[in-house]
C-alpha cells in the first residue's frame, strides 16, 4: 500500500519543542507570523518519532512488524515487549555496515518473507529507521511487491528520526499508516458503538472511560491502543469517535471523520472530580442520552486539602488545564508547567497566558533544564505523566500519574493520597538529594541560555 | 528446526552504540556525547529502565546532538562542536566521549577532525567508533574499552598505583547487557582483593579516569567473557601485562575455587592460601544453603531448567545449578555467540549432560529450543515470558531485558551472587509448589 508522507507538526500546527517564557509570547509570535521555531545548542536524549511509532504499534494486538534497521533499533521498544498480548510478531532486519553502504533491500526482502512464512500476520507494518532514511532503500516498492505476492496488506511507516523535532510525530506517522488499513463499514444500520480513540493511555484509564460508555448502553471500540484487526475493521461504522487526547489520537479521528463520516468528539478530559462529571455530561449530551451526576464532588474536595502547596506539572499540554483546575480547586498553587511539545491554539496556552501565570516550559526530556527550573521555582511536589524527571535526585517529592491513573474520581483520590504521602514522608527524596552531575557554576545562567531561534 | 535465514525476531542485545554508551555511563566522570538522531541511546521506549543515578548520568541525561534534517543534508559537524562545548560547560566530567551514530557516520561528518581540534585546545575528548551498524552491544563495550585505553596511552596519562599491591584489570563484565553486572563485578573485585591484589575499578562504584589511568600498570588482564578479550589483548600488546581468559563469571564456590586456582600461576599465588580462602568461602556458602535443605525436598525443588543468557554467565550458571544445586539441565542458549564461536568446553559439557545447546539471539530459534527441551524453569529474559507461559515453565529473569526484578546491588556471580539468585529461584518454586498443592481446581465439589 502506498504510504502517506506525514506532514510534520511544525508545518501543520506550528508546534514547538523548545520554549521557556510566558505562554502568551508563543501566541503573539504565531499571530504575528514571526519566527517561532527554536533549537537547542545543548540537548539531552529524548524519544524520536521512531520510538513513538514503535510504542503505538507495541500497544496493538495481532500485528506483524518489521523494523528495517540495525539491531539497536529493536532495543528502542518498551521492555515489556516480551509480554505482548495477542498474536504480535516483531523482527528487525539487523543491518550491518555492508548493508548500509550497499543497501539493505535484500535483507528486508528476506526478513519480510520470513515474517510472512513463519508467522502469517494478517497485516504487516514495515518501520524504517534513520540509517535507511539516509541510504534511501526503496522500502515502499519492496513492501508493495511482497504484499502482492503474499496477498497480505503491507504498509511502510517512514520514521526518519530527523524530520521533526517532535517525537510525537511518530504517532501521526503510525496513524497515517493505520488509516490505510481501515475498511469501509459493512453494516449500514444505526451504529450501536462508539470509537474510543486512545493512544498512550493505560488500560486502566481506557477502562474507566469505557465503563461510562457501557453504562450508557453503548459498546466501545478502542483503537489504536490495544486494538487488533477486529477493532480496525469496525472503526468506520461507529456512531462517534470519542478522542481521549486529540494531541495524540487526533489524526486517526480526523481521518475517520473525513473518509467515513464518523464525527470526532473531544471533550475536556475526565480528570479530577468536577471535570470527570463534566466529561460524562458532555458525552451523554453529545450522544443524546440522559445522565445525572450521582457522586458529589464537593464532599470529596473537603477530604484532602492541599492548601498553599507548590505543585509543578509535567504533562501533555492537553491535560494541563484540568490538572491545573484540580489542584487549584484544592488550594494548591501551580508554580510551573512543562509540556513535551506545544501546538498553536493549544488551550494550555490560554490557561497560562494570565499575567500571574507560571512560565511555560516546553521540553521533551532535558533533565538539566528542569533541575535549574526547580531550583528557582522550589516546588513542593512534581506531578509527571510520562517519563520521570530527575526530581527524586533534586530532593523534590514526585508523583507519577502512571501510578495513580488519569481519569475519574478514583484516580483523583489516588493522586491526592500520593501527593500527601510524598509530601509528608519525603525521606527517600531527601536521602538522595545531595547528588548532581551538573556543574554548579552553570546553574547561575538563564534557564534558556542554550535555546535559540531557528534560522530558516 | 526452523532455519534462521534473514532478520532477527526479538533480538536482545542492542547495537554497538548502545553498548558503548552503557559502558561510558558506567564510569563516573565519563560523559558520552552521542552524535546521532534523537533517542538512539534510549533502549526502552517507555523509559521503564531509566534510573536516575546519584553519581552518574541516567540514559535520559546523555547529551545527544539529535540530528535534524538540515544537518543530515548539510552535515552536522558544527552542531557536534557546539554540543560538545556546551556539554563540557553543563556536565561535570573528566572525559567526554563522542559516540557517532549510524546517521552521522553515513553522512560522513569528520568527527576525527573535531576530536583532534579539541584535543589541541586541551579538551579531554575522544571518539568511540561504534556506529549502531558496526555490531552488537558487547562489541560496543569492547571498542569503548580499547578506545579509552588508546586515549590514555596517546595522551600519556598512564599512572602507577600508590599502593604496593600489584594491580589487576578485569575485562568483559558488560554494563547494560548483564543486568547484574555491578553486583557481579563487586563480588569478583572483593574476591581478588582478598588475595592481595588491587583491582582497578574500571566500571561502577568507585570508577573514574584515575582508575583507568592505573590500567596500563596492571600485572594481569583477566578476561571473563569473550568481550573482554579484545581490550585485554590490546592492553597486553601495548602495556605488556599477560592475559588470562576465563570461561566466564564464576558461579558458586567450586567455580570460585577454579578461578582462584587459574590465577595461581600468572599471579604467583600460594596454593595453600588459595585453598584455605576457597574453603572458607565454601563453608560460608554451605552454611547458607543448608537453610533450604528441608524445603528442597519438601517442595520438590529439583526441577529441570534451561538458561538463556550471554555466554559469560549462562554456562557458569548451568554448571552451578547442575553440579552444586542438583537441578537437571535441559537447554543452554548463548545469546551473544554464534554456532562457530561456541567454545569446545561448553559444547562437550552439553554433550556429556545431554543438554540442548543453541548459540543465537533469534527469538524464534530460542523459543523452538525451549519448547523441545521443555524445562520446568527458564532462567532468561522477559522475552522468554511467552514461551514460559505456553509451556507452563517458571521464568526467572536473569538476563537483559528484564522487567520484574528490582536490582539494587545483587549479582549472580560468586558465592554471594548465586545465593541471591537461589533465594529468588527457591521462592518462586516454593510458591508454585504451594499453589499446586493447595489447588482444588480440578475437583468437582458438591
Amino acid at each position: 500500500m502506498k504510504s502517506k508522507r506525514t506532514i510534520t507538526r511544525e508545518a501543520r500546527l506550528h508546534s514547538i519543542a523548545a520554549f521557556y517564557n510566558q505562554a502568551g509570547r508563543f501566541t503573539e509570535a504565531c499571530r504575528e507570523k514571526s519566527r517561532i521555531q527554536r533549537v537547542r545548542t545543548f540537548s539531552q536524549e529524548y524519544h524520536s518519532d521512531l520510538q513513538f511509532v514503535l510504542r503505538l504499534l507495541a500497544g496493538m494486538c495481532d500485528t506483524g512488524v518489521v523494523i528495517h534497521g540495525p539491531r539497536g533499533c529493536f532495543s528502542l521498544l518498551p521492555q515489556d515487549i516480551g509480554k505482548l498480548e495477542g498474536n504480535s510478531h516483531w523482527m528487525v532486519t539487523d543491518l550491518n555496515e555492508r548493508d548500509v553502504i550497499l543497501g539493505g533491500e535484500a535483507k528486508l526482502r528476506g526478513t519480510i518473507r520470513r515474517m510472512f512464512e513463519e508467522n502469517h500476520p494478517s497485516r504487516l507494518y514495515v518501520v524504517t529507521t534513520p540509517p535507511v532514511s539516509v541510504n534511501n532503500d526503496d522500502t515502499e516498492a519492496l513492501a508493495g511487491e511482497l504484499e502482492e505476492e503474499y496477498g497480505v496488506p503491507a504498509v511502510v511507516i517512514p520514521a526518519t528520526g530527523f524530520r521533526s523535532k517532535l517525537g510525537v510525530m511518530g504517532y501521526d506517522e503510525a496513524q497515517d499508516a493505520l488509516s490505510l488499513l481501515i475498511p469501509p463499514a459493512k453494516n449500514k444500520g444505526e451504529p450501536s458503538y462508539v470509537n474510543l480513540i486512545s493512544v498512550s493511555e493505560s488500560p486502566r484509564d481506557v477502562a474507566e472511560a469505557g465503563r461510562f460508555l457501557n453504562d450508557l448502553g453503548l459498546a466501545v471500540n478502542v483503537l489504536p491502543n490495544l486494538a487488533g484487526e477486529h477493532q480496525l475493521a469496525h472503526a468506520s461504522g461507529a456512531k462517534l469517535s470519542l478522542v481521549l487526547n486529540p494531541e495524540e489520537g487526533g489524526p486517526l479521528a480526523a481521518f475517520l471523520d473525513a473518509r467515513f463520516g464518523v464525527p470526532a468528539f473531544t471533550p475536556l478530559p475526565p480528570v479530577g472530580f468536577a471535570a470527570s462529571d463534566h466529561w460524562k455530561q458532555s458525552v451523554a449530551a453529545r450522544l443524546g442520552m440522559p445522565f445525572s451526576v450521582t457522586e458529589s464532588a464537593d464532599e470529596l474536595l473537603e477530604e484532602d486539602c492541599l492548601n498553599g502547596l507548590n505543585v509543578y506539572l509535567m504533562l501533555d499540554a492537553w491535560y494541563v488545564v484540568p490538572f491545573k483546575m484540580l489542584f487549584e480547586s484544592l488550594g494548591a498553587c501551580i508554580c510551573g508547567v512543562t509540556v513535551p511539545f506545544l501546538d498553536e491554539g493549544s488551550h494550555a496556552v490560554e490557561a497560562l497566558s494570565a499575567p500571574n501565570a507560571p512560565l511555560l516550559h516546553v521540553a521533551q526530556g532535558q533533565a538539566f533544564e528542569l533541575v535549574k527550573i526547580w531550583e528557582r521555582t522550589a516546588p513542593d511536589v512534581v506531578i509527571c505523566q510520562h517519563t520521570l524527571p530527575r526530581a527524586p535526585l533534586s530532593g523534590t517529592p514526585c508523583v507519577s500519574l502512571e501510578h495513580t491513573g488519569l481519569f475519574g474520581h478514583d484516580a483523583a483520590r489516588r493522586l491526592l493520597q500520593a501527593v500527601v504521602a510524598a509530601q509528608t514522608y519525603s525521606g527517600f527524596f531527601r536521602t538522595l538529594c545531595d547528588s548532581t552531575v551538573y556543574r554548579r557554576g552553570w546553574m547561575q545562567k538563564r534557564v534558556d541560555w542554550h535555546i535559540k531561534l531557528e534560522v530558516s | 528446526m526452523i532455519k534462521k535465514t534473514c532478520g532477527l525476531q526479538f533480538p536482545r542485545s542492542g547495537c554497538a552504540l548502545q553498548g558503548a554508551t552503557e559502558a561510558a555511563r558506567a564510569v563516573r566522570g565519563f560523559v558520552p556525547v552521542l552524535h546521532s538522531t534523537a533517542g538512539c541511546g534510549l533502549r526502552d521506549a517507555d523509559g521503564q529502565s531509566a534510573a536516575w543515578l546519584t553519581d552518574g548520568l541516567s540514559d535520559a541525561e546523555v547529551p545527544n546532538t539529535a540530528l535534524l534534517e538540515r544537518q543530515v543534508i548539510y552535515g552536522g559537524a558544527s552542531r557536534l562542536r557546539e554540543q560538545v562545548r556546551n556539554a563540557m560547560r553543563v556536565l561535570a566530567g573528566e572525559l567526554y566521549l563522542i559516540v557517532p551514530g549510524c546517521a552521522a557516520e553515513m553522512i560522513g561528518d569528520d568527527v576525527d577532525f573535531i576530536v583532534r581540534e579539541m584535543r589541541q585546545s586541551g579538551d579531554p575528548v575522544l571518539k568511540v567508533d561504534t556506529a549502531g551498524y558496526r555490531g552488537t552491544a558487547p562489541d560496543g563495550y569492547a571498542q569503548f574499552a580499547v578506545d579509552v585505553l588508546a586515549y590514555i596511552h596517546e595522551a600519556g596519562l598512564a599512572a602507577e598505583s600508590s599502593e604496593k599491591r600489584p594491580v589487576v584489570n578485569i575485562w568483559g563484565v558488560l554494563p547494560g547487557v548483564d543486568p547484574y553486572w555491578e553486583g557481579g563485578l563487586e563480588e569478583l573485585t572483593e574476591l581478588l582483593e582478598a588475595t592481595g591484589f588491587r583491582v582497578t575499578r574500571l566500571f561502577g562504584f568507585g570508577s573514574g579516569l584515575s582508575e583507568w589511568r592505573l590500567a596500563p600498570s596492571a600485572v594481569l588482564n583477566i578476561a571473563v567473557s569473550p568481550w573482554g578479550v579484545k581490550p585485554a589483548r590490546w592492553a597486553q600488546q601495548t602495556f605488556g601485562a599477560p592475559v588470562l581468559e576465563l570461561p566466564g563469571l564464576p558461579a558458586g564456590p567450586e567455580q570460585e575455587k577454579e578461578m582462584l586456582m587459574a590465577l595461581r600461576v600468572p599471579l604467583g599465588l600460594e596454593e595453600d592460601a588459595l585453598h584455605a580462602r576457597a574453603l572458607e568461602r565454601k563453608l560460608r556458602f554451605l552454611h547458607a544453603l543448608g537453610h533450604v535443605s528441608s524445603d528442597y525436598v519438601r517442595y520438590g525443588f529439583q526441577m529441570s531448567f534451561a538458561v538463556v543468557a550471554e555466554s559469560s554467565r549462562a554456562f557458569s550458571l548451568l554448571r552451578f545449578l547442575t553440579e552444586t544445586v542438583g537441578l537437571p539441565p535441559k537447554a543452554l542458549v548463548l545469546t551473544d555467540l554464534t554456532a562457530k564461536t561456541v567454545p569446545i568446553s561448553m559444547r562437550s559439557y552439553c554433550e556429556t549432560h545431554s543438554v540442548a545447546l543453541l548459540a543465537s539471539d533469534d527469538g524464534v530459534e530460542i523459543e523452538h529450543t525451549l519448547r523441545q527441551a521443555a524445562p520446568n524453569v527458564i532462567l532468561g529474559s522477559v522475552l522468554e515470558s511467552r514461551v514460559a507461559q505456553k509451556t507452563g515453565a517458571l521464568l526467572l529473569e536473569v538476563a537483559y531485558p528484564i522487567l520484574r526484578p528490582v536490582i539494587l546491588n545483587s549479582g549472580s556471580t560468586g558465592c554471594r551472587g548465586t545465593l541471591c539468585l537461589l533465594e529468588r529461584l527457591f521462592e518462586q518454586l516454593k510458591t508454585r509448589s504451594t499453589q499446586e498443592r493447595d489447588s482444588m481446581s480440578a475437583l468437582s465439589i458438591v
